[in-house]
C-alpha cells in the first residue's frame, strides 16, 4: 500500500518520475502500443533533445499514462503485500519449528548439535543454491523461484483483483511490470531480495521462539555422538562459541561441554549450563541465521535500489528504432532555398509517339552526316546507317562533342557541299538545353534542310521519345524529318 | 545550429536528386523523373549529427548548357589574368543579360555558398566536352569537388575511362555510389573522402560516420529481430480443430490468415525501419499450407525434455517435502519429500502434455504451418532483407517477394530441424496461438538470440 502511494504520489508532488520509474512508464508505453510505435503526443524542441528524452517526455504525457501509472502502482502494491504474506507464513514456519523441534512435552533435553544442525544445514544448503544461481543470473531469471512468484500474483491477482485485472492493457502491462522486475538486469537482485527476506522471516520467528520458549521452559542441553571422539566436539562448540564469546554472549566452557556429554550426571552446574548453552543457541541463531541473512537482504535491497537508477531502455529494440524515427528523425528538409520563378517545363506528351511513326520516313539520296554526342557504339551504329543509305565516299561523318567542332560545323555548313544535313543523335541522350541551342544554330542556317536520325540502343520511355519531338519543332525539324534507326540484331534500318 | 553544406551538382539526370534521396532515405525528397530539367529549384535536406551540427545537403538544376557557360565566362577579362571565381562572381552580377542560362546562375549560387560539392556523374554517359566544361566550371568556385559516380552497376566498364577523364582534370578523390544497387560501404567512402577534403570538419565527420554506422547497424538488428520473431510465431502456431473436414478446412483458412498478416505486418515494418514507401513492395501471397501437428510421445527431443523437466520437477517436488518436513521439525519422517517428488513429477507430466493428451481423447487434431511453408517464409524474409540493404531510395522498381525460392541445404540454417522441433514444442511463444502467456519466455529470447545470429 505504502509502496504503491509512492509511485503516484512522488509524481504527483513535483510532477518528476525517478529514473526507473520515467522508464518503466516508457516500457508500459511500449507494451501498450505493441510493435508499431505511433507520435500521438507533439513534443516541443524535439531537435535540442536527446532520443531518451524525448522518448521519456512522450512516455509521460502519453494519453495512457494515468492507467499505465495506476496499473504500475497496483502490481507494486500486489507485490510488497505478497511479500510480507510470504515472509509471515516464513516467520510462523521458523516459530513452529522451533516449537515441534524442541519443546515436545516428552522431552527436558535438547540435543544442541541435532538442533543446530536442523536450522543451518538447510540454511547452508539454500545459500550455497542461492550463490550459485546469483553468480549465474540467466539461470536465476528462469528459476523455479521466479515462475513461483510470477504463479503465486497471478494467482492472488485473479482471486483477489478479479476488477483490475479485467482493466484494458492488464495483461501487456504486467507481462511488462514483471518481465522488468524479474527480468535479466533487475531479476536477481529483485529474486535475492525475497530469499533472504524469507530466511530472515524463518530466522527471526525461530529466534523470538526460542527466547520465548526458554525464557518459560526448562531444558538440559546435551550432545552426543557415536562415531565422533568428544574432544572433535569439543574443538567444535568451541569454534561456534568463539564469535559469540568475542561479542559478549555467555558461552559454555570446556569443563560445561563435558559435562553436557550425555550420561554426565553432575546437577551441581545444571543452571548455569543451561544458561549458557541456551545463549550459545540463541547467539548462534542471531549471528549464523539471522544476521547475515538481514546483511545479505540489506544489501540486496541496496543493490536493487541501486541497479534500478541504473536501468538502461534497450534503444536497439525493433520499437525504439521505429519510434527515433518518428521523434528524432536523422534528417531533416529544408525546403526550397533558391526558387525557380519560371514556370515548370511541360512534361505533357506531344504529338505522336515517334517510334510507331517514322520507322518508313526515307532519307535523301545525298546528305551531310554529323553525329551529335554519340558513344563509341552509337556513332559506329549511325555510320553503318550512313553507309547504307548512300555513298560512302561523299562525306565522313563527324561526331560532335565539344565546343570546338560544334564551332567547325557550323563554320563548315556556312559553305555546304550538300543541302540537306542528317543529324545522327541518339534517342537515349537527353535532350537538354546545350543541345536544343546547338541544333538551333545548326537550323538557323538558312537554305539546308536538316533531318533528325534518332538511333535507338534500347526503347525509352515515351516521355524520352515525346522530349525530343519537342526540341524537333523547337529547333524548327518538321515531323517528317524525323527518322528512328533501330538496332536489329547486326542489321540498321 | 551549425551547417556543413555541399552542393549536388551534375548535368541534368545524372542522378543529384536520386543521391539525395539515397542519403536521406527519403524516397518523396524532390522530384524524379526521366526528363531534362525535373528539378528546377535549390533544394535541400540535412543529416543530423547532433544537437547543433547537421550536413546540409543542396540539390540543385542540372547544368544543361555549360558549353555555352563556359564561352561567357573565359570571355571575361580578355587579357587579364583573372580567377575562375571572380569570373562567376562577375556572371552573376550580370545574370540578366543571359536569362536562358538562369538554371545555371543557381547552381553557380548554390556552388558559391557551400563547403563542398558532389559531382554527379551518370557512368552509362560517354565522355563528352560538356562534362568536360562543366568540371572546369566546378573548379571555378574554388570549392573542394567530390565525382560521385553513379549507375555503376550498369555501367561498370566505363569507370576506368571516367577515372582518366576526371584524373586528367586534377579530381582523384572520387567515389562510386550507385543510387540504385545501394551499398552502404559506398555511402561511409563518401564522408570519408569529405574528411580529406575537409581537414578541419575531421572530427565532426568522424562523428557522422560514426552516427551513420551506428544507425545502419541499429536497423540492421531490428530488421533481424522482426524477421526471426516472424519465424517464432509462424513455426509455434498451431490452431486445434475437430476432426473432420469442414472443421479442419475452417481453420485451416484461419490459420493460413493468420500467418500471412503475420508476415504481412512484419513486411511492413521493414519498410518503415528502411524508410521505403509501403507501396514500393509487390507481394505474393505466402503460399501456406497446413501440417498435422504431430506429438510423438516417444522421439528422442521429446523424452529428452521431458527427462530433464521430470527430473528438475521431482527435485523441486522433493525439494519443497524435504522443506517442509525441516520446518516441521522432522516430524512428517520425510513423507513430505516422497509426496512432493510425487507431485513434481506429476505437475511436469501436466505442464508438458496436458492439451496434447485432452486433444486426443477429445478426438482434436492440432493444425500447424508445414515445413515447405517455413522455409518460404525464412527465405522471403530473407530475400527481402538483403534487398532492402541494398535498394536505394530512388528505385523505382518494386521488390517482388518470391515464392519460387531455391531451398537447399545451404540456404536454410544448419540446426534449421532442431530450431523447428523445438517451435513446435513450445505453442504458447506465438502470439498468433489464443493461448500465449509468458512461461519460457527466457527460452524464447534465447532461441530468438540464435535466429538473429543465423541471419
Amino acid at each position: 500500500m505504502i509502496g504503491g502511494k509512492r509511485f503516484v504520489v512522488r509524481k504527483r508532488k513535483d510532477n518528476r518520475l525517478s529514473h526507473f520509474e520515467s522508464r518503466l512508464l516508457a516500457e508500459g508505453v511500449r507494451a501498450v502500443e505493441g510493435e508499431s510505435p505511433s507520435l500521438s503526443t507533439s513534443i516541443s524542441n524535439a531537435q535540442s533533445s536527446s532520443f531518451e528524452k524525448l522518448l521519456l517526455l512522450r512516455a509521460k504525457h502519453d494519453q495512457n499514462s494515468p492507467q499505465i501509472s495506476a496499473l504500475f502502482s497496483h502490481f507494486h502494491k500486489v507485490t510488497k503485500n505478497l511479500y510480507s504474506l510470504f515472509a509471515f507464513i516464513l516467520f510462523f514456519f521458523g516459530a513452529t519449528a522451533v516449537n515441534k523441534m524442541m519443546f515436545t512435552e516428552q522431552l527436558s533435553t535438547v540435543n544442541f548439535f541435532w538442533a543446530f544442525t536442523l536450522f543451518f544445514i538447510p540454511n547452508l544448503f539454500m545459500f550455497v543454491i542461492w550463490l550459485l544461481l546469483f553468480l549465474k543470473p540467466e539461470m536465476l531469471q528462469s528459476s523455479s523461484m521466479s515462475r513461483f512468484s510470477l504463479g503465486v500474483i497471478k494467482f492472488f491477482e485473479n482471486r483477489f483483483n478479479k476488477a483490475e485485472s479485467e482493466k484494458q492493457n492488464y495483461l501487456a502491462l504486467f507481462n511488462c511490470y514483471f518481465s522488468l522486475h524479474f527480468g535479466k538486469f533487475l531479476g536477481r537482485y529483485q529474486l535475492s531480495k525475497l530469499t533472504h527476506l524469507l530466511w530472515l522471516s524463518y530466522f527471526t520467528g525461530a529466534t523470538l521462539m526460542l527466547v520465548l520458549m526458554l525464557a518459560t521452559h526448562q531444558v538440559d542441553f546435551v550432545w552426543q555422538t557415536s562415531i565422533l571422539s568428544s574432544d572433535s566436539f569439543q574443538s567444535l562448540t568451541q569454534l561456534l562459541a568463539f564469535l559469540p564469546q568475542q561479542l559478549g554472549f555467555p558461552v559454555p566452557s570446556h569443563e560445561q561441554i563435558q559435562q553436557s556429554y550425555l550420561g554426565a550426571t553432575d546437577l551441581l552446574d545444571a543452571e548455569n549450563r543451561r544458561l549458557v548453552w541456551s545463549s550459545l543457541l540463541i547467539s548462534s541463531l542471531l549471528l549464523y541465521g539471522l544476521l547475515p541473512r538481514l546483511f545479505l537482504y540489506l544489501l540486496m535491497r541496496y543493490l536493487f535500489k541501486h541497479k534500478k537508477k541504473t536501468f538502461q531502455l534497450d534503444l536497439s529494440h525493433t520499437y525504439y528504432v521505429q519510434l527515433r524515427q518518428l521523434l528524432k528523425p536523422n534528417k531533416t528538409t529544408l525546403g526550397i532555398t533558391d526558387p525557380d520563378m519560371e514556370s515548370g517545363k511541360s512534361s505533357v506528351q506531344l504529338g505522336p509517339d515517334i517510334g510507331t511513326i517514322n520507322k518508313e520516313n526515307h532519307l535523301p539520296e545525298s546528305f551531310y552526316p554529323i553525329g551529335v554526342e554519340l558513344s563509341v557504339k552509337q556513332h559506329s551504329i549511325a555510320k553503318s546507317h550512313q553507309v547504307l543509305s548512300q555513298a560512302p565516299s561523299l562525306e565522313p561523318m563527324i561526331n560532335v562533342c565539344d565546343y570546338l567542332a560544334q564551332q567547325k560545323i557550323l563554320v563548315d555548313l556556312k559553305h555546304p557541299k550538300c543541302r540537306t544535313v542528317v543529324l545522327y543523335v541518339a534517342l537515349g541522350r537527353l535532350p537538354d538545353r546545350g543541345l536544343k541551342r546547338f541544333l538551333g544554330q545548326l537550323t538557323s542556317l538558312s537554305e539546308l534542310s536538316f533531318y533528325l536520325a534518332l538511333v535507338v540502343e534500347k526503347k525509352q520511355s515515351k516521355q524520352r521519345d515525346s522530349d525530343w519531338y519537342q526540341l524537333a519543332k523547337e529547333v524548327f525539324i518538321p515531323l517528317d524529318n524525323i527518322v528512328l534507326i533501330e538496332l536489329q540484331g547486326d542489321k540498321h534500318e | 545550429m551549425s551547417d556543413l553544406s555541399v552542393a549536388v551538382v551534375g548535368h541534368a539526370n545524372a542522378g543529384k536528386t536520386s543521391l539525395m534521396r539515397t542519403l536521406l532515405r527519403d524516397s518523396e525528397f524532390g522530384e524524379v523523373a526521366d526528363q531534362a530539367g525535373t528539378t528546377r529549384h535549390v533544394e535541400g535536406g540535412a543529416l543530423l549529427i547532433d544537437e547543433s551540427n547537421r550536413l546540409s545537403l543542396f540539390d540543385t538544376p542540372g547544368l544543361e548548357d555549360s558549353i555555352a557557360l563556359l564561352q561567357i565566362l573565359s570571355a571575361y577579362f580578355p587579357e587579364q589574368n583573372v580567377d575562375g571565381i571572380e569570373r562567376l562572381q562577375y556572371f552573376l552580377e550580370h545574370l540578366t543579360d543571359y536569362p536562358e542560362l538562369q538554371q545555371e546562375a543557381k547552381v553557380l549560387r548554390a556552388l558559391l555558398s557551400s563547403d563542398l560539392i558532389f559531382y554527379v556523374i551518370d557512368l552509362r554517359e560517354p565522355i563528352l566536352g560538356k562534362y568536360h566544361d562543366e568540371l572546369k566550371i566546378l573548379s571555378y568556385a574554388t570549392k573542394p569537388v567530390i565525382p560521385v559516380l553513379n549507375f555503376t552497376f550498369e555501367a561498370e566498364e566505363n569507370i576506368t575511362l571516367w577515372k582518366e577523364q576526371l584524373a586528367r582534370l586534377n579530381f582523384h578523390a572520387y567515389v562510386s555510389f550507385d543510387n540504385v544497387h545501394f551499398q552502404f560501404s559506398d555511402e561511409l567512402k563518401i564522408y570519408q573522402k569529405m574528411q580529406t577534403l575537409l581537414a578541419d570538419k575531421e572530427s565532426l565527420l568522424d562523428e557522422l560516420i560514426a552516427l551513420r554506422e551506428k544507425q545502419w547497424s541499429d536497423t540492421f538488428q531490428s530488421a533481424k529481430q522482426l524477421v526471426a520473431n516472424l519465424f517464432i510465431e509462424a513455426a509455434s502456431v498451431r490452431y486445434q480443430s475437430d476432426d473432420n473436414e469442414s472443421a479442419i478446412s475452417a481453420q485451416t483458412i484461419l490459420l493460413q490468415q493468420s500467418v500471412r498478416q503475420a508476415e504481412s505486418h512484419c513486411v511492413q515494418q521493414l519498410l518503415q525501419l528502411y524508410q521505403f514507401r509501403q507501396s514500393d513492395i509487390e507481394n505474393q501471397a505466402l503460399p501456406v499450407s497446413q501440417g498435422k501437428w504431430e506429438l510423438d510421445l516417444f522421439s528422442s527431443d521429446n523424452l529428452q525434455a521431458f527427462g530433464i523437466k521430470l527430473g528438475g520437477h521431482i527435485a523441486k517436488g522433493a525439494g519443497v517435502g524435504v522443506a517442509i518436513d525441516v520446518a516441521v521439525g522432522g516430524i512428517t519422517l520425510g513423507a513430505a519429500a516422497l509426496s512432493g517428488g510425487v507431485v513434481g513429477a506429476l505437475w511436469s507430466v501436466k505442464q508438458r502434455y496436458y492439451n496434447e493428451i485432452q486433444a486426443k481423447i477429445k478426438g482434436k487434431r492440432y493444425l500447424c504451418v508445414d515445413d515447405e511453408t517455413l522455409q518460404v517464409l525464412w527465405l522471403r524474409q530473407l530475400q527481402l532483407l538483403t534487398t532492402l540493404q541494398q535498394r536505394g531510395h530512388a528505385s523505382f522498381n518494386k521488390i517482388a517477394l518470391e515464392n519460387s525460392l531455391n531451398v537447399n541445404a545451404d540456404s536454410l540454417p544448419k540446426k534449421w530441424n532442431r530450431y523447428l522441433r523445438k517451435l513446435r514444442s513450445f505453442p504458447q511463444w506465438s502470439s498468433l496461438n489464443n493461448q500465449r502467456d509468458q512461461s519460457e519466455y527466457y527460452k524464447r529470447e534465447l532461441l530468438l538470440k540464435e535466429l538473429i545470429d543465423e541471419i
